[in-house]
């Protein structure tokens, strides 16, 4: 098996360094949620959103979050206006010397875009290390063909709009039929990770299903994009994994299936905890791997 | 007695070590007693010793028990089971224990079973109900569940000096909590159905004469509850969350997103992080 070292995502496009381990969008809340639980500094940082100009239409007949097995159902997170996290968010962020990847959704490139740029005009853009662009929505129902021109469309734009210090991860649906060809074009616009995001669409269309059940469909889409890396069909970038990490076996199986980080959503709800947990579990991994066997000095 | 409610307030959540040791029913819920471990032989401080150094815990704040990680792996179950605090005991011989309000499937359906052996409980979350600086006349509203932090509440507010007018409402007559204890702390108690909400409180206010309301009740009874509050011209304290509402109880997943006014404009809150506690102004409809 050909062993892939994926560039760090602060290697290629940007000079900040990206966190391994956040929250997934719409599950780690702003800032001053995940606070009360450890020092939002232990982490590597934060992943705030999503931020969009778009909210879906909530739908009055089910909760926000209901139980089944397997994990919950849940509806797609509101998205807050980018005027209000340039005013509130950033600097609540900045003033605690936090860095944040910041979740965007939009459904056409143009929306993107907008969003985008209105967070670049920040002040604290700084605190911004990477801008996580959600193309699930934007390429649900589209065959192959059309869903990687859309991808291309606004992982291009969001791009366009974004200083070369700061990366962009597109968040692709691993159960999209075309999930190679839609990466793949993700890439090609300039996205600096991959997002392997294993929620399950439902009907309606704002439903999904995510928690621990969704695991397995999760890991096989990391498989699926780094054996299309080392096949040559998609160029070699990092693969985050989001969708079903529900403790520390399920990341060190993503990581094992080649996941260079960890988004953890439902888990969350469980246990907040778990965050600093598996960050620090990240930490030593990576630094085990990395490090030498200690040096004697054969005194 | 529960012990008065503290001045500082913790907003940082813990993971609590905690065992059931008491189990008595209060209508169609139950009211659990939950020995803190760690906390036997301690030398008293302020607050509840949970091992990991003082925590205050007070009337409007709830607790979540997590799914074990085993029912994580297992089942897939991520949510946690939220429950009101209702009082607190700190003993620096027996330890600390804290009682909470459990709902069951009589009164809530997917209601968890009581919890067996030593789990691991995260607390405390919310922001509480804020206590005046000095003694005024009060009227606290206890809805179903609510009415167990509506007299925690009270024995705070009388053990400051205040006149209390206790309301306690329900659906039905087992959504009730233990009228007992209730009586025990205050001699003003009233109970009502939901109906005859507003006009038991202007029969009490009528006597009372309170300076403030509170109001620990699901969203659209505080609702209410704030409205008649501000038509009086009184300051009144609402929570805008209930535990058995569901969801992850600490803002992450959601669930609670509510849309209130706040500086003149409408913007979404989320009560299990903001609050459960709400100023009136925030919940009053405009119009």
């Amino acid at each position: 098996m050909t062993r892939l070292d994926p560039p760090h995502p602060g290697t290629t496009r940007s000079s900040n360094a990206q966190p391994r381990v956040t929250a997934a969008a719409g599950c780690g809340g702003w800032g001053p949620e995940l606070a009360r639980f450890g020092q939002l500094s232990d982490l590597d940082g934060l992943l705030v959103g999503p931020v969009g100009h778009r909210p879906f239409q909530a739908n009055e007949d089910h909760g926000a979050v209901t139980a089944v097995p397997g994990g919950v159902v849940y509806q797609r997170a509101r998205v807050r206006e980018p005027h209000d996290v340039v005013a509130e968010v950033f600097p609540w962020l900045a003033a605690r010397g936090l860095r944040a990847v910041v979740a965007v959704r939009g459904e056409s490139a143009g929306e993107v875009a907008d969003v985008v740029r209105t967070l670049r005009r920040s002040v604290d853009f700084s605190v911004v290390c990477a801008v996580e662009v959600d193309l699930t929505a934007a390429v649900d129902g589209l065959d192959a063909a059309d869903a990687d021109q859309a991808a291309l469309r606004i992982a291009g734009r969001a791009a366009e709009e974004l200083p070369r210090s700061c990366g962009v991860h597109a968040k692709v649906p691993v159960l999209h039929p075309g999930l190679v060809a839609v990466a793949r074009s993700a890439v090609a616009g300039g996205s600096t990770a991959l997002v392997a995001a294993g929620a399950i669409p439902l009907e309606p269309p704002q439903m999904a299903q995510a928690g621990p059940g969704v695991e397995p469909a999760t890991i096989a889409g990391v498989r699926t994009l780094r054996g299309a890396m080392v096949e040559g069909r998609l160029p070699t970038v990092p693969v985050i994994v989001s969708g079903g990490i529900s403790g520390s076996e399920a990341a060190a199986r993503a990581a094992a299936a080649g996941a260079w980080g960890v988004q953890l959503g439902s888990a969350l709800f469980a246990d907040p905890h778990l965050l600093w947990q598996i960050t620090q579990e990240r930490r030593s991994h990576v630094t085990a791997m990395l490090d030498p066997a200690p040096m004697t000095t054969g005194e | 007695m529960p012990t008065a409610a503290g001045t500082s307030i913790a907003r940082v959540a813990r993971r609590v070590q905690a065992e059931v040791v008491s189990v008595r029913p209060e209508g169609r819920r139950q009211r659990l007693i939950l020995s803190v471990r760690g906390s036997e032989g301690r030398e008293r401080q302020a607050g509840v010793d949970t091992g990991g150094g003082p925590m205050t815990l007070a009337p409007g704040q709830f607790i979540a028990l997590p799914p074990e990680p085993s029912e994580v792996t297992r089942h897939g179950r991520v949510l946690p089971t939220l429950a009101w605090l209702a009082g607190v005991h700190d003993d620096p011989v027996h330890g600390a224990s804290i009682e909470v309000i459990w709902e069951t499937p009589d009164s809530i359906p997917h209601a968890e079973p009581v919890p067996v052996g030593v789990r691991q409980w995260l607390a405390p979350l919310g922001r509480p109900l804020p206590l005046p600086t000095d003694a005024v006349p009060a009227m606290v509203v206890g809805d179903a569940a609510g009415q167990g932090v509506a007299r925690w509440l009270t024995a705070a507010l009388v053990g400051r000096g205040s006149q209390v007018a206790l309301i306690l409402s329900g659906g039905d007559p087992e959504d009730h909590l233990d009228l007992t204890s209730s009586r025990r702390v205050t001699d003003q108690v009233w109970v009502t159905e939901r109906g005859d909400l507003a006009a038991t409180m202007a029969k009490a206010a009528a006597r009372a004469h309170p300076a403030v309301v509170y109001s620990v009740a699901p969203t659209r009874i505080s609702q209410r509850i704030a409205e008649i509050a501000t038509e009086w011209g009184v300051v009144a304290q609402v929570t805008a969350f209930s535990p058995e509402q569901g969801g992850c109880g600490t803002g992450l997943c959601g669930h609670c997103a509510l849309s209130v006014r706040a500086r003149g404009a409408h913007r979404t809150v989320l009560p299990c992080c903001d609050g459960p506690v709400l100023p009136a102004t925030a919940l009053v409809r405009s119009g």
